[in-house]
C-alpha cells in the first residue's frame, strides 16, 4: 500500500508514520508533503492508494487539496486527521467525499480502523522469523 | 481518572470511516456564552490530548517555581466574533524530552520540541473549540523560544493551569477577552 501523509508539522508526520506500521501496515510505502500545493504535485505524480492530509496548511487547507486532486482527475481514496473537532468541520469532510475524519491525537487502533474502511485492504500478515525484512518500507 | 476511562472518552470522540453522526450540534448543551472554557473543561481537554499522545494523563498542579533555561511557548489565537489566546509554555529541555519519548531519537531535536509544543497547542485549542462560543476561528499556531517572564496582569480574564506530564511541567493558559454585558 502506497500512503501519503499531509501535514505541516514534522512531529505529526513522524507520529502518523508510526501510528500506521503499528496499525498492521509494516509494509506500506510513506511519503510525506508538509504543504497544500506539495500533496498536489505528490499526487500528481505518484499512485498513491490512500491520503491522510490535515485540514490546516500553510499555503491551504485541507479541502483545497482534496478538490484540487479531484479536478486533476484523481479518485485517490482521502481521509483527514486533523485537530479541529468541530462537528459541522466533519459534516463538511464527509460532504465533500472524505473517506474518513480522525480527530488528533489519534491512537494506532483509530488508524487501523479508519484505512482499513477506506482502502479495503486488510493489513498484511506480519513476517515472522526468517521472514521478517531486514529494513521495513 | 483511570487511564483506560481517558482513552475511552478519547476513542469515543473519533470514529473513523463513519460519518453516520452527521448532524451538526451548534447548540449543545452546557455550552458556554463567555469565551473561556470552565476549569474543569481544561483540564479535561489536556488531561485527553496528553493521554492520546503519551498513554497517560497529564496532572494538574499547584504553582511550581519557574524552570532554570529558557522556554518553548506555543500560541494558538482564536478571531471572530470574540478573541482569545491559548499558550502552552515548557520548558526548552523538558520539550525535547518529551518528543524523545515520542518518536525516539531524531536530528535536530530542539526544532522538533518546537515543532510539539506548537501542534500540542494547536491540538488542545482544537479540541477545546466545540466547548467554546461559535464564531471565532483558530490561526496556525505561533511558536517562540524565550526566558521564562513572571505572569503580568493584562485586560483579558486568564485560566491559568499548571500539569505535569511524566514528571514534566507545562503551563497552559487561556486568556480570552473581557465580555461587556
Amino acid at each position: 500500500m502506497k500512503l501519503l501523509i499531509v501535514d505541516d508539522s514534522k512531529t505529526m508526520r513522524a507520529l502518523l508514520r508510526r501510528a500506521i506500521l503499528e496499525a498492521g501496515y509494516w509494509n506500506a510505502s510513506i511519503m510525506e508533503a508538509s504543504t497544500a500545493s506539495e500533496a498536489v504535485q505528490c499526487v500528481s505524480a505518484h499512485d498513491f492508494d490512500l491520503v491522510c492530509c490535515d485540514i490546516h496548511l500553510a499555503d491551504g487547507t485541507g479541502f483545497d487539496v482534496l478538490r484540487a486532486i479531484r479536478e486533476a482527475g484523481s479518485d485517490v481514496s482521502f481521509g483527514f486527521v486533523t485537530s479541529d473537532c468541530l462537528p459541522e468541520t466533519r459534516v463538511r469532510a464527509a460532504d465533500t467525499g472524505a473517506a474518513f475524519l480522525i480527530n488528533k491525537p489519534f491512537t494506532a487502533e483509530t488508524i487501523a480502523r479508519a484505512l482499513s474502511a477506506a482502502v479495503k485492504v486488510p493489513p498484511p500478515p506480519t513476517p515472522r522469523g526468517d521472514d521478517r525484512p531486514l529494513r521495513q518500507a | 481518572m483511570p487511564i483506560s476511562t481517558i482513552r475511552a472518552m478519547t476513542e469515543r470522540t473519533q470514529q473513523p470511516g463513519s460519518f453516520a453522526n452527521r448532524q451538526a450540534s451548534p447548540t449543545s448543551p452546557g455550552r458556554r456564552e463567555r469565551p473561556l472554557p470552565s476549569e474543569a473543561d481544561l483540564i479535561r481537554v489536556i488531561q485527553s490530548v496528553s493521554a492520546g499522545l503519551f498513554g497517560t494523563p497529564s496532572q494538574p498542579t499547584g504553582p511550581v517555581p519557574a524552570e532554570p533555561g529558557d522556554v518553548i511557548i506555543g500560541t494558538v489565537t482564536y478571531a471572530g466574533d470574540w478573541q482569545a489566546l491559548l499558550r502552552i509554555e515548557c520548558n526548552v529541555f523538558d520539550a525535547m524530552q518529551l518528543v524523545h519519548r515520542l518518536i525516539g531519537p531524531c536530528e535536530d531535536l530542539q526544532s522538533h520540541a518546537m515543532d510539539f509544543i506548537g501542534e500540542f497547542t494547536n491540538m488542545v485549542a482544537g479540541n477545546l473549540r466545540p466547548l467554546l462560543p461559535r464564531g471565532a476561528d483558530t490561526g496556525a499556531p505561533h511558536i517562540v523560544v524565550s526566558q521564562p517572564r513572571p505572569n503580568v496582569d493584562c485586560d483579558y480574564q486568564i485560566l491559568r493551569q499548571r500539569f505535569a506530564l511524566e514528571n514534566i511541567s507545562l503551563t497552559v493558559s487561556f486568556l480570552a477577552e473581557r465580555v461587556v454585558p
